[in-house]
This record gives structure tokens, sequence and C-alpha cells, in this order.
């Protein structure tokens, strides 16, 4: 079965997405950290907005749907369309927006470091 | 506006301590526990900090407290049936003078008979342990082997499907507005979407407790203040211990991911709210952790936040009920160890609240004692 | 194993480039790939060096032991990841290659892991499948997290501190910028490029700081109308001639700190300067987000697949770099960038061998060479390929399946307007429509600021979502202007 990536960073499929909202991981940050989805190198940049079409459509939410009653969160009531559309938004954006080497950020260290090596 | 919901007991805050207790609660028996957060799971503070869990502290009460939890975090992925990757790799705390190396030496002995297994390191030893450390101007450490860390999200979502499966309810996106108490003892918590009633309530909101029982008239002096952190991209095990250092104000610390978390203490950092991050936290925790590990130098910082620590004037969690206003409970002032006191707070909250007494005696921690000058103060805060 | 094969179809500058000097010194650089010694020419990038010699991928992802190759060619993903002389995570297609350089790909796990990634690859587990399993007893558990545990990460940390620098040196960006600038600009594309021109004019002192090397930002390649080239070069000498304009050039904007900061990082393949370190902290009286937008590969089987390119990468690889990563394309996607990227292909010497798009409205403007063909209504389904793409699957009305031959598929969509920073900043945004999920993209919406404490920040060009290029040089132009005249009454912290 071929494999769909969501996020490249964290090797992530969308198989395992659909499976974290059916386990009710439904908020876009619980199912970041849930999944590993937008925590890698990249922090989101590549992956963040497939995965929001994604649970904006009617794929993700009937997975959403599927998994209301479980996890670690109760729901008020059964949302509407309207409720799980709104619930769609980015989750937090942090600095670096690209990874920064440790030496690069020290004054005079970055005199030390392997020969030609980039970022 | 509909009817309000009935419950045993309102938790305010699903953070750690208000989920653990509601699962502690459950388990012992209450049947209509609901817990209120005002965002997403971990939104606050749990989410926020560095997942470490020590028991290398300095005053005896502190001590017995902080084994106890080691011991539940021992067996909680068997208890909840959900991994949360405590790894036991120990805690490393750097000395740098002689009063550090002395208080040290007098503080194990207290250690050792209270069953925690604490032992000095003299430098050839440390770098045995952590191979890669500068240990310029170090003259020894204190090493617990039992302490170490946990990843803090799993913790608060075992607890959460464990409670929810007892049959606590868990609501998030539902901030407290409103809190008062009815002529018959009867507490009303309003949000914008429910309103519950209880005759119990446990306020466990994090830094924002303080907030809640003012709206009761209970007065919690505790401040906020901000404390920030990092995280690097993962690499392949080569770092066991958490490492701190209470002379420098650093502590790092590798994930089950791979990953070096870690952070500075807050110092000079006026109470407040913030959780914006500075570009001068990054700087000086760069330059922290290459003067502590210079292999570290080549690693790269993948993203900085911060949460608060929940500061009470002795530094000293408070816990407990409070004289005149029966069925209000409270657990805050963590200090920055809410997260690794949270098994063994969460059950002593869970005793009182169905007993009336508890295993271990908590009275120390009573907000009245702060009516009293004299109180004792823990050497070993780090972050 | 591959024999060595020519992956790579020289431009003809730079079939120059590996040949002796008139000095008769050979301007190649000798590098070694995996123990291999290898030959580049100075200026490579590590990605264009090693296809030069046969090497197309670098590395494995770190669960399914995928395949991985270049694709986004600014550093933004992690596909052409590559260790260099011991450390890991080094971005192949923008780091130049240095004489001596040791490249390996990058690995992702113990002996053990093989085995147990050839498991995965015919499997999907449960997503958080290891919070459910082996919780007890003990000893299975610590098992399972040590594992775990080894199987995590990339490259190792030792104790030895890196080695001294020896690549290539130059000044600290940083020597003599000022703490703070009246306006600073993020991007040095035409919008950005405009901002700053207007923003000068307008009596403001102005920082414009910009990623790569070369003004411009993706207007590059000679297959641009005249008009919008034109326009490009005109703004580049307005800001390179302006006395009120700072450029940096191959700087990142790496944070927004509120109320009115910017962290920037420099390319550091640089000597640090004497204020220290390869990274400045500069405060803006307003800032002008001109970060332009990405490509977004869509979710289809397979999409990680070596071989596949947004339109504006391909757009860096073979115009900016000279590096043409296959020979017979397909490409599929929306107009107008369809019809720019078969133009972009064709120009560098690539057959595009068919078009795929959902509707017919989308490729009429398309040139096509003879003998390809043209799929309307279709929608990508699906790569073939083991190490690199050999097939594009497209399903068509009715769900008949047409899979295509090609070792190069473009996916030339509507960009994904940058985000990161303006988020960061404060802008909100929020998921807009589209005729098909792959066509919706984060848009932004109204910023919601309380001056006077936070300085006034403005969105132009291809991060507000505006495609033409004439307008966002007029749009651009008004911001620069009024972020002048706020930048300029903000008062100095």
């Amino acid at each position: 079965m071929a494999k769909t990536i969501v996020c490249h960073c964290e090797d992530i499929t969308l198989d395992e997405l659909i499976s974290a909202l059916e386990q009710g991981y439904r908020e876009i940050e619980s199912l970041k950290r849930f999944t590993g989805i937008a925590t890698g190198k990249c922090q989101g940049k590549c992956c963040v907005v497939q995965t929001l079409r994604f649970l904006a459509g009617p794929a993700g939410r009937e997975a959403i749907r599927k998994g209301i009653n479980r996890g670690p969160g109760t729901p008020l009531a059964s949302p509407t369309d309207d409720e799980l559309a709104a619930a769609i938004r980015l989750p937090t954006i942090r600095q670096p927006v690209t990874p920064l080497r440790i030496d690069d950020l020290v004054p005079g260290a970055g005199a030390d470091a392997p020969e030609g090596e980039g970022q | 506006m509909s009817a309000a919901r009935t419950a045993d007991i309102v938790v305010v805050g699903g953070g750690v301590n208000g989920v653990a207790s509601a699962y502690n609660l459950a388990r012992r028996g209450m049947r209509r526990v609901v817990v209120l957060d005002k965002s997403y799971p971990g939104a606050g503070d749990t989410g926020r900090c560095g997942g470490g869990i020590r028991q290398l502290w300095g005053l005896e009460e502190n001590v017995v407290l902080a084994r106890e939890s080691v011991k539940i975090f021992e067996n909680l992925s068997a208890e909840l049936g959900y991994n949360i990757f405590f790894r036991q790799g120990g805690y490393l705390m750097l000395l740098h003078d002689q009063r550090e190396h002395d208080l040290i030496q007098k503080t194990i002995p207290m250690h050792n008979a209270l069953g925690v297994p604490s032992r000095f390191l003299d430098p050839p030893e440390i770098a045995t342990l952590v191979p890669g450390l500068d240990l310029d101007g170090v003259v020894g450490a204190a090493f617990c082997p039992t302490d170490g860390t946990a990843y803090p999200f799993a913790v608060l979502w075992g607890y959460a499907e464990a409670a929810r499966r007892l049959g606590a309810e868990i609501y998030n996106h539902m901030e407290v507005r409103r809190v008062s108490r009815l002529p018959d003892g009867i507490y009303r918590v309003e949000t914008d979407e429910a309103t519950f009633e209880a005759p119990r309530l446990l306020n466990a909101a994090g830094a924002r407790t303080r907030d809640i029982a003012r709206l009761l008239g209970v007065h919690i002096p505790t401040e906020p203040i901000r404390h920030e952190i990092a995280v690097t991209e993962p690499f392949k095990p080569f770092l066991d211990p958490v490492v701190i250092s209470p002379k420098k104000g650093y502590y790092f610390s590798q994930s089950v991911r791979g990953e070096v978390v870690g952070g500075t203490s807050g110092d000079d950092e006026p109470p407040s709210y913030r959780s914006n991050s500075s570009p001068e936290f990054l700087l000086k925790y760069a330059a922290a952790l290459r003067e502590a590990f210079p292999g570290l130098g080549r690693a790269r910082i993948i993203r900085q936040w911060a949460g608060s620590y929940d500061m009470s004037p002795d530094h000293r969690p408070i816990i407990g009920d409070v004289d005149g206003l029966d069925g209000y409970y409270h657990a805050c002032g963590f200090s920055g160890h809410g997260f690794m006191l949270s098994p063994i707070t969460s059950k002593l909250m869970a005793e009182l609240i169905t007993t009336g007494s508890t295993s271990i005696p908590i009275d120390g921690l009573r907000l009245d004692r702060f009516r009293s000058e004299d109180l004792p103060h823990d050497p070993f805060i780090v972050g | 194993m591959s024999r060595k094969r020519d992956y790579l179809t020289l431009r003809p500058d730079d079939e120059r480039a590996l040949r002796p000097s008139a000095h008769g010194q050979a301007r190649g650089v000798a590098f070694q790939f995996e123990g291999k010694t290898c030959t580049g020419a100075a200026g490579d990038t590590i990605a264009k060096a090693l296809f030069r010699n046969g090497i197309r991928t670098f590395s494995h992802s770190i669960k399914y032991g995928r395949n991985r190759s270049i694709a986004c060619g600014r550093g933004r993903c992690v596909a052409c990841l590559v260790e260099v002389n011991g450390t890991p995570g080094v971005k192949a297609c923008t780091t130049p290659i240095t004489e001596g350089m040791r490249v390996r790909r990058q690995h992702y796990g113990p002996f053990y892991a093989p085995l147990l990634t050839a498991v995965l690859r015919r499997t999907s587990f449960p997503a958080g499948f290891y919070y459910r399993m082996f919780t007890r007893p003990r000893a299975v558990r610590r098992m399972f997290s040590r594992t775990l545990r080894q199987m995590a990460g990339v490259g190792r940390i030792d104790g030895k501190p890196p080695a001294p620098r020896q690549g290539l040196r130059r000044d600290s960006p940083f020597r003599g910028l000022k703490d703070r600038y009246d306006v600073v600009i993020v991007g040095a594309g035409l919008s950005g490029m405009s901002a700053a021109s207007a923003a000068a004019a307008a009596g403001a002192e102005a920082l414009v700081v910009e990623e790569y090397a070369f003004l411009g930002g993706h207007a590059i390649g000679h297959q641009l109308d005249a008009a919008h080239a034109a326009s490009r070069d005109d703004l580049a000498r307005k800001v390179e001639d302006s006395e009120r304009i700072t450029i940096l050039s191959g700087v990142a904007a790496q944070g927004f700190y509120a109320p009115d900061r910017l962290m920037l990082a420099a390319e550091p393949h640089g000597q640090p300067g004497e204020e220290g370190g390869t990274v400045k902290i500069v405060a803006g009286g307003a800032f002008v987000f001109a970060t332009g937008a990405q490509d977004l590969i869509p979710l289809f089987e397979n999409n990680d697949m070596p071989g596949i390119f947004g339109c504006r990468a391909l757009r860096l690889f073979l115009e900016r770099d000279g590096l043409v990563p296959g020979r017979s394309a397909v490409v599929y996607g929306q107009a107008p960038e369809i019809e720019s990227a078969v133009g972009l292909l064709q120009a560098n010497g690539v057959a595009v061998v068919a078009v795929a798009a959902a509707d017919r409205s989308d490729i009429a403007a398309a040139p096509t060479a003879g003998g390809d063909r043209v799929l309307m209504g279709a929608r990508l389904v699906r790569a073939e390929g083991r190490e690199w793409i050999v097939r594009a699957v497209f399903e068509l009305h009715g769900g008949r399946r047409v899979s295509v031959p090609c070792d190069l598929l473009c996916v030339a969509l509507p960009g994904q307007p940058a985000f990161e920073l303006s988020y960061q900043a404060g802008f909100a945004y929020a998921l807009g429509d589209g005729p098909r999920e792959e066509s919706r993209t984060l848009l932004p919406k109204e910023l919601a600021l309380e001056p006077p404490s936070e300085a006034p920040r403005f969105l132009v060009g291809q991060a507000a979502a505006k495609r033409d290029w004439r307008e966002k040089v007029g749009h651009a132009a008004a911001v620069g202007t009024a972020a002048a005249r706020s930048g300029l009454q903000r008062p100095h912290r």
C-alpha cells in the first residue's frame, strides 16, 4: 500500500494523521504533538497547510467525528460543520524560523566550526 | 441560558495537576468530576516545561514529596495504560564552589536516610558519566540516579484518557469567567458555554490559580515569573542525566526523541504572564550550553518558547484547603516543579477531598503558613 | 549501486567551469562522497556537485527509510540533508562545496533498524502506537523505550568541540549595521524592492534583508517577459544606488520579537563579526514583509518521491543553479503556473511529455512541444519509482487512471503566501477557498495591533496573496511610503 507523506521531516503518513484524528487528537496543537507533524526541522513549513486542508475537507471531518468521544478532551456537544471549520487554525510558530547553530549564536565560537560546513 | 450542570466537583484548570487530580478522584469513586480548561490540553505550563523530575532537594519535606512522586512515575505507564516515557537517567547537579560542595555533603546523608540514592561525584566520575562536559571550575556534583525526565504531554494525555475512562469529563476551550459561592455552599462556575455547580471546587489553574481564588475572596501570594526554554534537533542518545548548574543557572537534558531541551534561570525577570520569547535568551542559553558542553556547538536550536513558574514566597507548593471556605481546595505555587510533583500532588488532593486527611502530612503547605515570618527555604532551586 | 550517469545537463557557461583556466589551474573542487573522491566546480552547491557525479538521492527518511533528494531548493524543507564532516543535517541544496569536504548520506538508525523499517515500509502503525504498546511489564517497557531512543535522532554529538573552521571566509555582513532602522523590509523580490525604494524616497532609512545572494527573488530566468525583467532590473538599480537603503543579502530573518525587533542570521560560512557571532538583532520603526510564496506539494501517494518539484523550486534549480534534474517532464497544476513552468522547462532543454490539469482553462495557454499529451479533468494521485520518479499517475473523470512515464514531475500550483514570520508578527491566517483541496491556501487576514507600543507591520507581494506583478509593485510602493511615515514617527526606544 503506497504511503502518502504528510510530514516529510518526521515521516508521518496520511494514514497516521487519520488514525490520530480517530483516536480523538483533533486539536491542531494536540495533533501536532501526538503525531509529530510540524515538530521536525522545518517546524511545519512544508506540512501544516496540507494538514489544515485535510482537516477542512470531508475525509478529515469524518475522521474527526469518528474520534469525537475519544482522546484527552470531552466535547461539550457534537460539533457542527461550522464549528469544525472555525477550529482550523495555524499552530503557534516559534522562533527561530529555521534551525540556528549554537556556535553561530555565540560570539567568537563561530571561528571553531567544521570545515566549509554550512546551514 | 440553559440550566446549570451539576457535578460532584469542578476542577478549574486542565493542566497536569487538574487532570491528574480528576483521575485520582474518579479512581476513589467520585462520580461526576468536571475539569474546565480555557484552551487546548497542555496550553498552559504543563506543555511548556522541560519535563524534569528530581529528588535533589534541600528540605526534608520537599525530598519526601519528590520521592513519592518518583515512585508513582516509575509505575505510571502501567497504571494509566499509556507510555509516559519516564526515563531515569538521573540528575547531575554541578557544584562550582566550596560552599555548594559542603552543602551537598551535608544533604546527601539526609537523602539517603529518606531512601533517595543520591551520591557525590568527583570530577573524574562526572567525566565518566557524561563524557563531553567541560568541567573547568567544577568541584564535584550531586547525582541522583533515580531522577529523570518524562514527556509532559504524554503524562497529561495519559491521565486525561484514564480519567475519562473512569467517567470524568474534561472540557477544553471553556474559560472560567465567574466563580461564586451560593448560600447553601454550592460553588457556581460560569463559562461562556455552560455553567456548573458542585459542592466542591479544586482550583488548579497554574499561574492563574490566584486569579480564580480572588473571585472567592482568597488571597494567594504567588507571582508568575516567565522562564524561557529551547529545544535542539534530535540526536542519537549521548546524554543520560539532566545536567543542572545552580550557580551558572542553566539546565539541559536529552529527551527520548533525542532533542536537547534546556533553559536558564530567570533572574531579573519581573512578574508577568508574558509567554513571548526573547532573542536575548537564545544568545544567553546558547552561550551557557556551549560552555557546559562544547560538542553541542554543532547542534541547532529549532524552537524557543516560554512559560510561567507560579512562584510562592518560599518556593514551596501551596496545597490544601482554606479555613472558612468548606469545599474549596487549591494546588498551586509549585515554583517550577508542578509537573514533577503532579503524581503525588494529585494523589494527596484526592485523598484530602474524599477523606479529609492525607497519607503524607501536608499541613506545612497550607496557605495560612504565610502568616508566620519564619519559613524554611530550600537552597536547591534552579529549574 | 547504479553506474555513474550524467544526470546533469550543463548549460554552456557551466561547461567552462570545469575546464582549466588560462593559467593552467583547474577550477575543479575535489570532495568526498561516502569515501569516494568526486570532483565538482567552484561555486557548486553540494547538490549540484553530487548530481555531476551521478548521485541523485542523498539520504533516507527517518522512519520509513524512504529515498530523499533535492526538493525546495532554498533550505526550507529537509529532503536534501546530508552529513558533512561529521555534522548531520546540512542542506545540500544551498551549501557550497569546498575543497576536501567529506559528504555522507544521512543515516537514520542502528543495525536492526533496516529490519524494522523493512517491516514499517509495508505497514502503517496507527499514530501514537508507542504510547499504547508495551506499557507493561516494566522490563519490556524499558526495552521498548530504549529501542525507540536508539532509533530516534540523527547524527551524533560527541564530547569534542567542533574543529576549527577552514572554509569560505568573508566579513560579517553585520559589520557597521545600525541597531535600528526606520523601515525594515524582509525580502528583496520585486515587491520588497518597490517598498524599499518608496520608503527611501519618503525619507526613511531602510534595511532590506534578503535570504538569497541576489536581488529579485523568484523573478529570475530568461523567459520572464521583457517588461517584468526590466522592472526588476530597474528596481534593483534604484535599491542599490540609494544611500538610504542598506541591503543585506544572504541573510535570513529568523524571528520576529514583539514589539519591534527582528533576529537576523547570516549564512553561517562566514567569519563572525566583532559584534558577535553571525546573528544580529535589529529594531525597526515599521516592518514590511515581502517574503513571497512557496510551493506546496499536495497529498498523493508517494508524494515524497525524488524527482517531484514545485514550480518555484524548479526555477531555482534551473535558473539559479544551472542544475537540470531530469530530461522528460510532466507538468501538473493550474494556470498561470502551468504556462510558466512549461516555458521554464523547455527553455532549459527539458522535454515536456505531458501537461495535466483539472480544467481545460488551466491548459489552454500552455505552449506544447510536439508529441506530448494533454490530460484534462486530471487529478494527480500517485508517483511511482524506486529511487527516483519513473511515472506519474493521474485519475481522470470517471475514475480511469492514466500513467505517464517521466523523470521529472513539476507541480505548478498557486503558491502559499509565506507565513512564518508574519504570523509571529501578529497577522492572522485562515484557509481560503479553492476548487480543490490542493488549491486552498492560507490567506492573511487583518492585523490587529495596539499602536503605539507595537511597530506597524505590512504585507506586500505574494506574501499578501497578490500575484500580478504590476499590481504587486504598485501596492508595495504605496505600502513603502506608508511604512516610512509610521516608521519615522515612532520614537526610538
